[in-house]
């Protein structure tokens, strides 16, 4: 899956990468692969930006720690951050079920 | 564990840091942010059982092309650098309205002399300090909180730092042109001293701000370029 097609949705993926735990920005990026099985690989330019871009809105918040000898930029969602996590799950489903409607094959609305 | 500086990801790590441009804090933190990412990637290469340098190698073409990588921060870098001029000319607005407003007031200056009167006067003043203060909070809204509704495009926040930018300089220029010399023309009275501030800090404003509205210009061009993400 390329990175343009998911462009639109890159902010709440990666709201999403930070749900469950703080992360670091290559964590996040290994993150995605794995939860996409490997279908989804953001390049490394478009997600360190995005994570800088987020925390200016106030929807992450870093802090820096050292970690083997060198500094390490650590990511967690605000609480801002997780109701616009939620907002936009509210809306994906939303719009997930509409589209599986109106692109359900003829065969398999027939019961 | 910790990976031994490795020549080719410092060649690397300089390479986009001196293609950065912005504040400096900010250059700092990306390099060492990219710094930890390269070296977290080679870990994670080894422990697979990758030699040290194929892990290298496999790290470097996941964070692509030093160049490239440069570019994608330039908005980011640029919102920073045009949230510090919509603050600067915030924080500059009171010291500089305040020396004329000293200037003015110690001479003996009054209605009769016309200085203040004239639709035209209010205009050549009024104009700028509203533009001053759409362009200032509109870019202080843009690169915060703001961002998170108004989803500024990248070239945004750069075209309202010029807009700070230019309106500072075109309200210090007014300044200069109407009020430096109708005080100037006062002899004998206190304070020459205030003249002479109000005047020097209007003056280097105005020069400071119309080379940083030049640098922002050129800044949005950039982020909105062909090739630009």
């Amino acid at each position: 899956m390329s990175a343009e097609t998911l462009k639109g949705h890159l902010d709440s993926i990666l709201l999403a990468a930070l749900e469950l735990e703080p992360l670091h920005g290559y964590a996040i990026m290994d993150a995605l692969r794995q939860r996409s099985r490997e279908r989804f690989d953001l390049p490394t330019g478009t997600v360190y930006p995005a994570l800088h871009r987020l925390e200016r809105a106030g929807l992450v918040k870093s802090e820096w720690s050292t970690v083997s000898g060198r500094r390490r930029r650590t990511y967690r969602l605000t609480s801002a951050g997780r109701r616009t996590l939620e907002a936009e799950r509210a809306s994906w489903r939303a719009f997930s079920r509409t589209m599986s409607a109106l692109l359900a094959s003829p065969e398999a609305s027939v019961t | 564990m910790t990976t031994p500086p490795d020549r080719r990801l410092l060649t690397f790590l300089d390479a986009v840091g001196r293609r950065l441009s912005g504040p400096a804090k900010l250059r700092a933190e990306i390099v060492a942010e990219l710094n930890d990412g390269l070296l977290q990637a080679v870990h994670e290469h080894r422990v697979t059982g990758v030699a040290h340098e194929q892990a290298v190698d496999r790290a470097l073409a996941q964070f692509g092309e030093p160049d490239a990588l440069a570019r994608s921060f330039a908005p980011e870098l640029a919102a920073a650098r045009a949230r510090r001029t919509a603050i600067a000319a915030l924080l500059s607005a009171p010291i500089v309205t305040g020396l004329w407003i000293a200037a003015a007031r110690s001479r003996p200056l009054t209605r009769a002399d016309g200085l203040f009167d004239g639709a035209a006067a209010h205009i050549a003043a009024g104009l700028p300090i509203a533009a001053l203060i759409l362009a200032c909070a509109f870019t202080i809204v843009t690169t915060g909180r703001g961002a998170r509704w108004l989803r500024p495009a990248p070239e945004t926040p750069p075209l309202g730092a010029a807009a700070t930018a230019f309106s500072a300089a075109a309200l210090d220029i007014v300044l200069l042109a109407t009020l430096s010399w109708r005080l100037a023309e006062f002899s004998g009275s206190v304070h020459e001293l205030v003249l002479a501030a109000a005047i020097l800090a209007s003056a280097t404003r105005a020069l400071v701000t119309v080379r940083r509205a030049a640098g922002a210009v050129a800044e949005a061009a950039a982020v909105d370029a062909p090739g630009a993400p």
